[in-house]
């Protein structure tokens, strides 16, 4: 559930940079150095899908309404 | 979820009551008015309410969630409930403990008005009864609790400012909320039909990025890979004139998963509709385009439980169509996860072939048919109806009706082959590559007899112009109990080949 990985990371201010849909180390914060190998094709990462999540402030507070992916207008 | 249709809620007017299937936003859209109603604005920077004139004064929200309530008796529930009021009671800074359930939620809302008038905001309501609807008289007991639950909010207009009630199904009025004078059901309200769940261009354009790297990772055209998700997942209708909508939680696992899979149908095991359906004999045909009147979507009392209306409000069937002159509706199952998951589940409690092995079973009946083998279709095709109780509850020759429609139709569903069943017509058609197949089925005479119908009534006239060889099938079901009992093939020409029978062969089994 890479979606909960990012939750717990908290996305806003990371760009997120997976080569392996299953490998959760390979999540890159921006700023910091990539670690995605060169070799490989890295495949970007969509925001997280607020699955399951029924209270409104949690949307909220963990950013799922910001950016241009707004779930809830 | 938009807030300009909470806007409009909490505006035009005091006591409500939705009702739609599960995992359809519905706990979201109570936590959302509780945000509202306890006047956290900032949560709502930038949103359409934000710039709206609503004024933000916090309300004291009582706020119950009966799908937290685990309750096997009626006492069970009046303690449960007793137990909630303490607990707003007590975050409050109030106290009301003397009396019973009725009387402590009258006094939890007037204390509570000293602060401004009192939100009451209920989820799964129905949840008590529906875990209870097994045992009848459980159920009714249950709902009488509930029903007085309720009736204490009938008089304290003047202290309540907003009343949300939601849930699955709609219990009769008189049954449960028969204490609400000013309920507005908005149910099948236009103006509310898409304020949970996801329109077609919303989905589009809010998960655009999911699609586009879902598109990339299945080697799937985006346009193409947006309609295999409006297929799978879209369909839901709540009014006579509303758009189709996405279930919300089916669409958000598949762009999560990027795979298409039955999530909202295995979130919940419809087994008491199933029975249901067997046991008052419906006729499971009919569920594909039904037409009906609008009581289809009526309340219904616990001890006299119609099917048609648990279907639609459980979310199993949905509005396709209305006819406003006639003012009939048409139903249909709302998208292909729901059609195929249903079905499967129908040949899961209708056959003795579970639900995880028909696919399996299927696919060989289509691979014998492939190499003209119908001996090998036949021997499959007789597991389904094997191990049938003899002391089933319809009809044998209605039932083994309905275990070959569903078996057809799961055929369709499954292979993606043209698959056509019909009621008085031909039986079914199964058009592959491989050549065209008619089939009869009889309960009484042989299977002479059902091949002479086929000739006779030309079911195969359309298919002759084809450039694919054509098989007629009769076959013939036992009337104690056999299944099959006796089947016939014979093949017409392909369009370039002599018109001469061939591999013509009767196996009595």
């Amino acid at each position: 559930m890479y979606g909960n990985q990012f939750e717990k990371f908290g996305y806003n201010g990371f760009v997120g940079c997976i080569i392996n849909r299953c490998n959760f180390d390979l999540i890159a914060p921006q700023g910091l150095p990539d670690r995605t190998s060169s070799t490989k094709e890295a495949i970007p990462m969509p925001k997280p899908l607020p699955i399951g999540i029924q209270s409104f402030e949690k949307l909220i507070t963990e950013g799922y309404l910001c950016g241009p992916a707004t779930f809830t207008v | 979820m938009w807030t300009r249709d909470i806007y409009r809620l909490i505006t035009e007017g005091v006591v409500y009551f939705l009702s739609r299937p599960r995992r359809f936003g519905k706990s979201l859209l109570i936590s959302t008015l509780e945000a509202i109603f306890l006047g956290k604005k900032e949560l709502f920077r930038d949103l359409w309410i934000d710039s709206s004139e609503y004024h933000w004064n916090p309300h004291p929200v009582i706020r119950i969630d009966f799908s937290q309530f685990r309750v096997t008796s009626a006492e069970d529930l009046k303690v449960k409930l007793e137990e909630r009021i303490h607990e707003i009671a007590s975050a409050a800074g109030v106290v009301c403990d003397v009396g019973d359930y009725q009387k402590q939620f009258r006094d939890l809302i007037t204390q509570l008005s000293a602060n401004g008038k009192v939100v009451v905001l209920v989820d799964e309501y129905d949840k008590p009864i529906i875990d209870n609807i097994g045992n009848v008289d459980n159920a009714g007991r249950i709902r009488d609790v509930l029903k007085g639950f309720y009736e204490v909010l009938k008089g304290l207009d003047e202290y309540l400012r907003f009343v949300f009630l939601t849930g699955v199904s709609k219990f009769s009025k008189v049954g449960v909320f028969s204490g609400l004078n000013h309920l507005k059901d908005i149910t099948l309200d236009i103006r509310f039909g898409s304020m949970l769940g996801m329109t077609q261009s919303e989905m589009e354009a809010r998960f655009a990025e999911h699609i586009r790297i879902f598109s990339g990772n299945a080697g799937i055209p985006v346009p193409d890979l947006v309609e295999k998700i409006r297929f799978w997942y879209d369909g839901f209708c709540f009014s006579y004139a509303g758009v189709p909508i996405y279930n919300p939680f089916s669409l958000l696992m598949a762009l999560d998963m990027q795979d298409f899979r039955n999530y909202w149908f295995e979130t919940g095991t419809p087994t008491f509709l199933l029975r249901l359906l067997r046991g008052q004999e419906y006729d499971v045909q009919e569920l594909e385009n039904l037409q009906v009147n609008e009581l289809a979507f009526s309340s219904y009392e616990i001890d006299r439980l119609d099917v048609l209306p648990i279907l639609v409000q459980t979310g199993y069937l949905t509005i396709k169509g209305y006819d406003p002159t006639r003012r009939l509706y048409t139903l249909d199952y709302p998208n292909f996860e729901v059609r195929e998951s249903f079905i499967k589940y129908l040949i899961d409690e209708f056959t003795s072939v579970r639900k995880e092995r028909s696919d399996a079973q299927i696919w060989k009946m289509i691979d014998a048919m492939k190499i003209g083998d119908m001996a090998q279709f036949f021997e499959i095709l007789q597991i389904f109806f094997a191990g049938i109780p003899y002391d089933i509850q319809i009809k044998r020759e209605k039932y083994y009706q309905t275990i070959f429609y569903l078996i057809f139709r799961l055929m369709g569903l499954q292979t993606g082959v043209g698959v056509r069943t019909g009621k008085g017509r031909i039986d079914a058609v199964v058009e592959l590559q491989e050549g065209i197949f008619i089939f009869e089925f009889k309960i009484t005479g042989d299977a002479d007899a059902a091949l002479a119908q086929i000739h006779e009534k030309g079911y195969a006239r359309p298919y002759q112009g084809r450039d694919a060889p054509i098989h007629l099938i009769g076959a013939v079901f036992g009337t104690e109990g056999q299944g099959i009992v006796d089947w016939k093939a014979e093949q017409l020409p392909a369009l370039n080949e002599k018109l001469i029978p061939k591999d013509t062969k009767i196996t009595y089994i």
